[in-house]
């Protein structure tokens, strides 16, 4: 039997909601900043509305009587469920008001695109959209890759966050605290935003030779898409604007890094220490990270589409010289792979591409990055488990009855597919598949050729966001609202916005 | 300040090795390039 939310469901859901809203009135500081530099005071007028909108409804959240019983699993789910709605939703009111949106619904999807870190887009007349606007844009892609939950939780720690962080497709906790781990979060993004930012600095003023202004948001605008694998970018033609060899593998860098995940991260940062502490007590080295079975499927699958994409482009002669098949083939597929989505080709020239080249990045963006990390797809993790839950299988299948399997897997630890793991794995990569081909059938349905709504679905379903024709701003509404719903559901992997669903039908057939 | 130095390092030496990978993967997109367009 159903029960229906009580009075209580909806003060806990409330209250964490309204301090997750608070969140986007302090990431909006930065464009509103922008724009008071910058002189652009219309666009400062939708966003200090913005603003003012999410401080109100914080504000009146915030007096909401506080539950003292911990935050529950499934409120936890609703409250990130629900935050990944109305914050799009509250970022779409200063692109709303541009002119740059032909309507609300197509602000709220570039919004969604960007919190969502897809990088689809339907603005019109990019290139002329106010400095400040663009800058919102890629700081919804900032804050949505970090996580505008885990952002709350960096700031305001409480009983029950365990699964606000969950239900955020954050898996891995790399501290025994949710806060502490959000605040490493932060603290790795900081680290490769200094650098990163940096570097693209320098190479835009002195390389590109831009104004030090204009420098310095070119730098901080690629560098919040490319660490959080959005994809936005401040041109129409994505990163294929600069024509720079360094700028394109300083973003390629950024996008692998944000495409790791925070787990690997912490790794990377503290294994040689490890190692030597270890090496000082006597006890056997750590096994190296290479064990780990998502950075070997990440590895593998990476390796494998490079030849095909390679080979495929070689084949259908669109390169014919080594320089133009490397630079373009090898930045399309870390951009897919990362689940990036930036481009330097125009969308037409990757329609041409064909045959097996256009196949691996479409499978590269299903792919995605690695779980726990900003990218989003299947992930590595649930690839490496899947396939090793299959092959476990065949083994079972064809050994003698006596013969012993092994299930265990590597990742940080030596851990156990248990069949409950392996099926609920196998449940959210098929619920990714299904996903893919529901807005391929859309398209379909709406005129265009398979591969091209295949293509584009992918884009939407998986958050990386390449297209090739089907999203344009005249694109029919009911489209628009079924790729909407690809890029929210991708994002949060299916089980906060299904706990969101259930919620609803508690609330109006519960007892 | 000891400690916080070394954990800087640390994370410099983590992006030293990320872009190495990168390195890495561009350098073996570059041979299969050679053996694909040498194929064709």
């Amino acid at each position: 039997m159903l029960l229906r939310p009580a009075p209580d469901d909806f003060r806990a859901i409330g209250s964490a909601l309204g301090r997750v809203i608070s969140v986007v009135a302090v990431f909006a500081l930065l464009p509103a900043g922008w724009a008071l530099y910058r002189r652009e005071w219309e666009a400062l007028s939708g966003i200090v509305l913005m603003i003012g909108i999410a401080l109100l409804i914080a504000a009146l959240l915030d007096r909401l009587e506080r539950p003292r019983a911990e935050l529950s699993w499934s409120q936890g789910m609703v409250v990130v469920a629900t935050a990944w709605l109305v914050v799009p939703a509250l970022g779409s009111i200063p692109l709303a008001l541009s002119a740059h949106t032909a309507s609300w619904l197509d602000a709220f999807f570039e919004a969604m695109s960007g919190i969502t870190t897809t990088g689809l887009s339907l603005i019109h007349d990019l290139d002329h959209l106010p400095e400040s606007l663009n800058l919102w844009r890629h700081t919804l892609q900032f804050l949505g890759g970090q996580g505008i939950v885990l952002a709350a939780l960096t700031f305001f720690a409480g009983s029950g966050i365990l699964s606000l962080f969950h239900g955020e497709a954050h898996d891995e906790r790399i501290f025994p605290s949710v806060t502490s781990t959000a605040r490493f979060i932060w603290r790795v993004a900081v680290v490769h935003a200094v650098i990163g930012v940096s570097a693209l600095g320098l190479e835009a003023r002195w390389g590109l030779g831009f104004r030090a202004d204009r420098s310095v948001f070119h730098a901080l605008t690629v560098f919040m898409t490319a660490f959080d694998t959005g994809g936005f970018a401040p041109q129409s033609t994505s990163l294929g604007y600069y024509h720079s060899a360094a700028f394109e593998i300083t973003a390629t860098v950024l996008m692998v890094a944000g495409a790791l995940s925070f787990g690997l991260h912490h790794a990377l940062w503290t294994s040689r220490e490890r190692r030597a502490r270890r090496r000082r007590l006597g006890v056997e080295a750590e096994p190296p990270i290479l064990r780990n079975l998502e950075v070997r499927t990440i590895l593998t699958s990476f390796a494998v589409l490079t030849v095909a994409t390679l080979g495929g482009l070689a084949a259908t002669g669109v390169y014919t010289d080594l320089r133009g098949l490397t630079r373009r083939g090898m930045f399309q597929l870390f951009a897919a792979h990362t689940n990036a989505g930036f481009t330097t080709i125009p969308a037409a020239e990757l329609e041409q591409w064909g045959g097996m080249a256009f196949i691996a990045i479409a499978v590269a963006m299903a792919l995605g990055g690695m779980a726990s990390s900003t990218a989003g797809g299947i992930t590595s993790l649930r690839v490496g488990l899947t396939m090793k839950a299959i092959t476990d299988s065949i083994r079972e299948a064809i050994l003698p009855d006596r013969a012993v399997i092994s299930t265990h897997f590597h990742q940080t630890t030596s851990q156990r597919l248990t069949p409950h793991l392996a099926q609920s794995v196998m449940a959210i990569s098929l619920l990714y598949v299904g996903l893919f081909f529901l807005g391929a059938a859309a398209g379909v349905a709406y005129g265009h050729p398979f591969g091209v709504a295949l293509f584009d679905s992918i884009g939407a379903g998986s958050n990386a966001g390449l297209t090739i024709g089907m999203v344009t701003p005249d694109m029919p509404i009911p489209l628009k609202v079924i790729m909407l719903t690809q890029m929210y559901v991708g994002r949060l992997e299916f089980v906060a916005a299904f706990a969101l669903i259930g919620f609803l039908i508690a609330w109006r057939v519960g007892k | 300040m000891k400690q916080r130095l070394r954990q800087a390092l640390m994370a410099l030496e983590g992006i030293a090795i990320e872009t190495a990978w990168v390195v890495a993967a561009c350098l073996f997109g570059l041979v299969v390039a050679m053996i694909s367009l040498a194929l064709v």
